[in-house]
């Protein structure tokens, strides 16, 4: 006999099974549903560690005809939704004296200089995806997931003095808060189907709703009394909760209109790690397919991994590979590494490459997928010349399939606010970034 | 070796700028007359002031374990907290995003549902924590038993009479593979299942099975059947038993614990009731008392739910889920009379009674510690003290091996280490528990016993089971559960020489003397040298393909700027060379004859591990570095600290005889510790 407590009832809904993402059923779709040929643009960042070894992965020549390298070769199949982006730099990633993992981590998304710090005083900039959250997360229930492999463990400092807080999160909402990313499927299947429970019906859910909203109604009174009586400080930590807060009334409020698209298994636990990614990529397609979040940001680990990849064959660590101080054995496990992220990063695209839309394009082609590390190169711990690459056509704005390259100089949040441009944002600064690049 | 050790700090801070830090040299902050410290008021000097504490994801899990009696650990899917300064209960790096948030009013409607659930358990129940069971395979986990291949783990219990008895037992699987792990069930001679295991970790199951049973012994145990083991690949399926309970037969009384401890009396005879319920949860559940009008706003939620139909424990339900969103709840608050003054005040009771509790147990304070707390003798240092010794044998203490040491000592990281299976195909999940295990029951001695914290280097005793002692080459103790055991050989004893250590400070291929010999540095003399300068890169075999490491690093240390401080650390380091990357005795790497022998910069000669461990054993740094680990982790503050205080306890600490449950004592009765102030409005920052 298998007890299930209610919440677990939930659960473990429909037994269980592998993930099998199903269509979505548009007549379930939320309120907020686009007219059927309208385009829902997304953005995506997918974050690699420890820099790329670079003479295997930079295209000869440039644009359309441009060919694709060693490393790039897995992403043959969408080649032509694919720019490779060569020669911009992340300048306010250089860090204080060492830490560039951690501080090239912390400025990925925000082209802003990580303040070298273990303790409160935390300073960084606003995320690329953030600002797109700002913009368009209020058309979907989740404003934007902040996704990844690996949580916390480890042990020590995080990086030669920037705190952990730099090493492991690339998305920022403002300068001094980070968005700590979810690293269990289970966790992310709770988000995007929101609790759902197919033997609930529409009264007992608009019920369930109310209780969640008196209970948040009640924690916001308590917490504003009791940050009036706090220090500074002490409100800062206030000020965090009462967001969080608002931020789940407000997706209470959307959850009204039901469930976004087809229930499927729940993914399990404790997954080793290629499964694990797998199973991750499978939701991010999900989330997005079933328009519960437009924006998602994902860490295929954090800043300076030093996981093995004996299971590719490639012995030894892979932060410690990265610092290969020009022997060809290093290069050559570095490149095998760098082969296999990208047979990952494909396989993400190619599954959203299947998925078509109600506006004749696919999601990948609705989407802005940027790929790149912390740093460009393991030894050198360099911020320019960064290794990046941009898939999807942004619905169309964007001219893919081109190798396109700059002079080594320019702002990576140049291209940040290109793609930002896809979803309606008109600010012409970003970072340390002066207006957009042009991709039309 | 008849020059010191003492010698070793002058000679570092010469030649490796930064590496001494704050740590060992007074820093300019002499202590601005204030008088002996505890006991005798406020003195001139600042015991600072630690931010509000948000509950990090254990003190979460084991806050709800002690207020609800729950198994489930929620908090497991939490984001993971970011550490700072080496611990991850660091206030001020403890932050809350709208996920986050989230995460806690789902978790606070599961709790509620699970403690408000109005089940009756029929019969007397007898339950036992798997850990504290011995298995025929696998090995004990910080809250369970781990079953890593075939086999069982069970207890022999004496039915007391004839009758029909329900067995249960929670457990999850570590998944891997194609199939679900799956179990049976033995009670008595009989077999039941098989039941197939999907939950894993997060929300564990109960197996359940009813039985018929005559009175007398009879041997009751969890069986996994289908081990699965995939070296390359990572995979690895276990199944995890974390209790067994029996209960019955009918009628010999009983109930669910959780319940009758909240609905303390008839929730339907009308409000009294309701606010005693109310006000009696939310007092434990905040670790204060609570003034009535706290308990309207709670008591509006419970006739929110009447008024749409429900029944009153649903209301009552409702009120749970509030008291467990709420700030107060989530947050250690300390509320300072006036929030912007800079003049030291000293907590109140129940900040004490969780000070304590947080620190030792990280978790909140028991009957216990809320009864002193009531009766305002926290106040009193020799009752803190008191406190401190008893909760320090209560289990619960078992924390401090788990957080505190687990982070001072890196046991932690030992979870992620991922030696290279071509390398090392010996090691897997059975060895890395049971060095695991070694590594707390070691640490666990100095907790209880009476020995000094030198012998945390190096000691005459270890833990062993069958697995360790064959890794290690030493006899084996006949048994999969781990015992002291007195050693004859210096080969072993001690943490430098144990297997946890060694790898976690090796790269997945191959040691690393320079990881070895900064984690020693770092972790036990708080001398962590500075990150190499920008530009200078480590050490790589490319000139040396056919060398020894020690070859390697020397030729490493020609140049100038890198031996500044690799002076320092590979010696060190290279001490340690006879243990491989998975802590294996060798004399030879890759061929080469091991050289343990070393001479630290200070002059001090040395030959193997035991002499080495000897020397740092001494260094007066490491009583002071202990002291202020401590402080962190009992303060969750990294900053702010005035070296006064430091000193003054370090003096006391050696004073005692080094012992580590005599530290944390002087920790908490601590003016840092029972002090704290405002924050002035401008820059408030001591």
């Amino acid at each position: 006999v298998i007890r299930f407590n209610r919440a677990t009832r939930r659960a473990f809904l429909g037994g269980a099974g592998a993930l099998v993402a199903l269509p979505m059923l548009e007549s379930l779709r939320g309120k907020k549903a686009n007219a059927a040929d309208e385009t829902i643009r997304r953005i995506l960042a997918y974050y690699v560690p420890c820099g790329i070894h670079m003479a295997k992965w930079t295209p000869a020549s440039t644009g359309a005809a441009y060919e694709l390298t060693e490393i790039l070769q897995p992403l043959a199949n969408v080649k032509d939704k694919l720019m490779v982006v060569s020669g911009l730099a992340n300048a306010p990633a250089k860090p204080d004296g060492p830490g560039d993992h951690a501080s090239g981590t912390g400025a990925f998304l925000t082209c802003a200089h990580p303040f070298k710090t273990e303790g409160a005083n935390i300073q960084n900039g606003i995320s690329m995806d953030q600002v797109a959250a700002n913009k368009i997360g209020e058309l979907t229930r989740i404003p934007s997931l902040q996704l990844g492999l690996e949580g916390g463990g480890g042990t020590g400092d995080c990086d030669s003095g920037y705190s952990c807080a730099y090493a492991r999160n690339i998305s920022w909402a403002s300068a001094t808060q980070p968005l700590p990313k979810i690293t269990s499927p289970g966790v992310v299947f709770d988000q995007i189907f929101d609790g759902f429970d197919p033997e609930e019906t529409s009264a007992e859910k608009a019920k369930r709703n109310l209780y969640r909203s008196s209970i948040l109604d009640y924690v916001l009174a308590d917490a504003k009394a009791l940050q009036a009586r706090l220090g500074k400080t002490d409100q800062e930590k206030l000020d965090q909760y009462l967001t969080g807060v608002y931020d789940v009334e407000e997706k209470i409020k959307k959850s009204e209109t039901g469930p976004v698209c087809t229930i499927i298994d729940k993914p399990g636990e404790d997954l080793g790690f290629q499964e694990h990614l797998a199973m991750m990529h499978d939701l991010m397609v999900l989330a997005l397919q079933c328009d519960a979040t437009r924006v998602i940001t994902f860490m295929m680990a954090n800043a300076g991994s030093n996981r093995s990849y004996d299971f590719i064959g490639v012995s030894g660590g892979h932060h410690e590979i990265s610092h290969h101080q020009g022997a060809q054995s290093n290069f050559d496990k570095l490149t095998a590494i760098d082969i296999w992220e990208m047979q990952q990063f494909a396989s993400l695209l190619e599954a959203m490459d299947a998925v078509e839309e109600s506006d004749g394009r696919t999601l990948l082609e609705n989407s802005l997928v940027f790929l790149s590390s912390e740093i460009e190169d393991g030894n050198s711990h360099s911020h320019f010349n960064m290794p990046i690459l941009l898939a999807g056509t942004g619905g169309g704005l964007i001219t893919s399939g081109r190798h396109l390259s700059f002079d080594g100089e320019q702002s990576v949040g140049k291209l940040f606010l290109s793609m930002l441009q896809t979803v309606g944002v008109t600010d012409d600064t970003f970072g340390d970034a002066q207006g957009a690049l042009d991709l039309s | 070796m008849t020059r010191g050790p003492w010698s070793i700090a002058g000679v570092l801070a010469v030649f490796c700028v930064g590496c001494i830090g704050d740590i060992g040299s007074p820093d300019g902050s002499e202590p601005s007359g204030g008088n002996d410290g505890p006991g005798h008021g406020v003195t001139e000097t600042d015991p600072g002031r630690v931010t509000i504490h948000r509950l990090n994801r254990v003190e979460y899990n084991n806050t709800v374990r002690d207020l609800l009696g729950t198994s489930l650990q929620l908090a497991n899917d939490f984001p993971a907290d970011d550490h700072s300064f080496g611990f991850d209960n660091i206030a001020d790096a403890l932050t809350i995003s709208p996920l986050q948030l989230e995460l806690y009013e789902r978790a606070a409607e599961t709790l509620a549902e699970e403690a408000l659930e109005s089940t009756a358990v029929s019969g007397e129940a007898t339950k036992a924590e798997a850990e504290t069971l011995t298995g025929d395979v696998g090995s004990a986990t910080g809250t369970g038993w781990n079953l890593s291949s075939n086999g069982s783990v069970g207890l022999s219990h004496s039915f007391p009479a004839d009758g029909e008895y329900t067995v249960r037992a929670r457990v999850f699987q570590q998944a891997a593979g194609p199939d679900a792990a799956q179990a049976s069930l033995h009670i008595g001679g009989q077999t039941f299942g098989p039941f197939d295991v999907e939950a894993t970790s997060t929300a564990p199951m109960t197996i359940e099975q009813k039985v018929t049973v005559t009175q007398g012994p009879q041997q009751v145990s969890v069986e996994f059947l289908n081990d699965y083991y995939e070296a390359g690949a990572g995979l690895d399926r276990n199944l995890v038993v974390d209790w067994i309970e029996i209960s019955g037969p009918p009628g010999s009384g009983g109930g669910s614990s959780a319940y009758e401890r909240i609905v303390s009396c008839d929730p339907t005879s009308g409000e009294a009731c309701l606010r005693t319920i109310i006000g009696d949860f939310a007092e434990r559940a905040w670790r204060r008392e609570v003034v009535d009008t706290e308990i309207d706003p709670l008591l509006a939620l419970v006739n929110a739910a009447t008024a749409q139909g429900d029944d009153i424990d649903e209301g009552l339900k409702l009120a749970v889920r509030g008291i467990l969103t709420s700030p107060h709840f989530i947050f250690r608050v300390e509320i300072d009379p006036d929030p912007t003054s800079p003049v030291p005040h000293k907590l109140n009771d129940f900040e004490i009674a969780s000070r304590l509790s947080y620190f030792v147990w990280s978790s909140m304070p028991d009957d216990a510690l809320f009864d002193a707390a009531k009766a305002g003798s926290l106040q009193d240092e020799a009752e803190v003290a008191a406190q401190v010794a008893r909760m320090l044998a209560d289990g619960k203490s078992s924390a401090l091996v788990d957080n505190f040491a687990g982070q001072w000592l890196y046991t932690r990281a030992l979870a992620d280490a991922t030696p290279n299976a071509e390398e090392f195909p010996d090691f897997d999940e059975e060895l890395r528990e049971s060095m695991r295990a070694e590594a707390d029951l070691f640490f666990k001695e100095f907790l209880h016993g009476d020995i000094a914290i030198d012998q945390l280097l190096d000691a005459e005793f270890t833990f062993l089971n069958d697995r360790l002692a064959t890794h290690y080459g030493l006899p084996l103790p006949g048994s999969s559960e781990l015992a002291k055991v007195q050693l004859d050989s210096n080969q072993r004893g001690g943490l430098l020489k144990q297997g946890s250590l060694l790898t976690l400070t090796s790269n997945p291929g191959r040691t690393s003397p320079v990881k070895r010999g900064k984690w020693i540095l770092t972790q036990i003399l708080c001398s962590e040298p500075p990150p190499p300068p920008a530009g200078v890169e480590g050490f790589e075999e490319k000139d040396l393909e056919n060398a020894s490491i020690r070859e390697k690093l020397e030729a490493h240390r020609q140049d100038p700027i890198c031996a500044s401080c690799h002076d320092m650390m590979d010696p060190i380091g290279l001490a340690l060379e006879n243990y491989d990357a998975i802590g294996a005795w060798r004399t030879k790497d890759n061929g080469f004859d091991v050289d343990a022998t070393g001479v630290l910069p200070g002059g001090a000669e040395f030959d193997g591990a035991s002499e080495m461990a000897g020397l740092i054993s001494k260094d007066p740094r490491f009583a002071k570095c202990a002291a202020e680990k401590v402080f962190t982790y009992a303060l969750g503050a990294g900053e702010g600290l005035d070296d006064h205080y430091l000193e003054q306890v370090t003096e006391k600490f050696a004073a005692g005889g080094l012992k580590l449950n005599e530290l944390i004592a002087l920790v908490a009765t601590s003016e840092p510790f029972l002090y704290r102030r405002g924050e002035p409005a401008e820059g408030g920052k001591p």
